[in-house]
């Protein structure tokens, strides 16, 4: 999983970035804040990023409030590191838009635990995008059966978008994954053999 | 860990995962590190500057925290607060025992690494 880490601190950085290696987190470290948001815009995919409550240029909980109000819709899971004393802030860095929060010094099991949610939560919403976009493929494809169609009251050809007049069962089948098999119906069978009989009677 | 201990080998352990390179390794950037933190709080104090001491007091306390050295995070967090309140009376003071604390932990982190 790709993976952001911005601390100023070199000492708590290289923890941290060794740490998440180790679990097989894919880490890119940046040291302000400015870099992590310059890093998140240009992310694709699920990204995760652990970010530094106190940072130059831009702190974290300015950093998650960018990323939601500028990325509504991308797919990242914010972990705010704060200190001990500073943990009546909790509430102000889930509402700048942080999914979750670790006390620093953190606990290796305890980042482990809640890397591992980030991980459920950005996988489970990768899903549903996939689904989402399949879901919108296939309702595309029906949308094009929709609206008026004009149509021929004799023959029953329809003239599609490109002014062209089809036969009915070729203008659905281009539109959708219905497929056609002919046959006769009962009432255009008695009809026929109506015709048929008559042809043969008047040239015999 | 002994009474007077500047910081909890078996804490620091634990907070990297017994991982002997990393804990080395984060050792010496601490000990790298430190020296310009105290300087950066020490020029904080002499220009007055509260809002500096505050952030700066707070790095060296979070790196501090690492290490799991109890006194020096104490010491750090006074002067944060006073930062954070504008007391900066009381830092030069709070700043000595800051450094006094500093000295001890880094000869003990520095006798607990590899020689290499």
């Amino acid at each position: 999983m790709r993976t952001l880490v911005a601390d100023d601190d070199r000492v708590a950085a290289e923890i941290l970035s060794r740490t998440l290696k180790r679990w097989e987190f894919e880490v890119t470290l940046v040291t302000d804040g400015a870099e992590a948001w310059q890093y998140l815009q240009n992310a694709s995919g699920p990204t995760l990023a652990v970010l530094d409550w106190m940072m130059p240029h831009l702190d974290g909980p300015e950093v998650c409030r960018r990323v939601r109000k500028e990325l509504p819709l991308a797919n990242m899971y914010l972990i705010l590191l704060t200190s001990l004393d500073h943990r009546r802030d909790v509430v102000a860095g889930l509402d700048a838009g942080a999914d979750d929060y670790v006390i620093k010094p953190f606990d290796p099991e305890e980042l482990r635990a809640r890397m591992q949610v980030g991980v459920r939560v950005l996988t489970l919403q990768e899903r549903l995008a996939e689904r989402v976009s399949e879901l919108q493929a296939a309702l595309s494809n029906v949308k094009q059966l929709h609206g008026l169609l004009p149509i021929c009251s004799y023959c029953k050809r329809i003239r599609g978008d490109d002014q062209y007049w089809t036969q009915v069962e070729s203008y659905i089948a281009e539109r959708s994954e219905a497929q056609f098999s002919h046959g006769i119906c009962p009432a255009c069978y008695v009809d026929l053999e109506k015709q048929i009989s008559s042809y043969h009677k008047d040239h015999s | 860990m002994t009474d007077n201990a500047a910081f909890d080998r078996v804490e620091l352990g634990r907070q990297m995962a017994d991982d002997e390179t990393l804990i080395a390794d984060v050792i010496r950037l601490f000990l790298d590190d430190c020296p310009t933190r105290l300087a950066e709080i020490r020029a904080a104090i002499t220009a007055q500057n509260a809002e500096q001491l505050r952030t700066t007091a707070h790095a060296l306390k979070g790196a501090a925290g690492y290490m799991a050295a109890a006194r020096v995070v104490a010491a750090a967090a006074a002067l944060e607060v006073m930062g954070r309140e504008g007391r900066l009376s009381e830092a030069p003071e709070a700043f000595s025992l800051l450094e006094a604390e500093s000295a001890q932990l880094l000869a003990e982190l520095r006798v607990t690494l590899p020689r290499s």
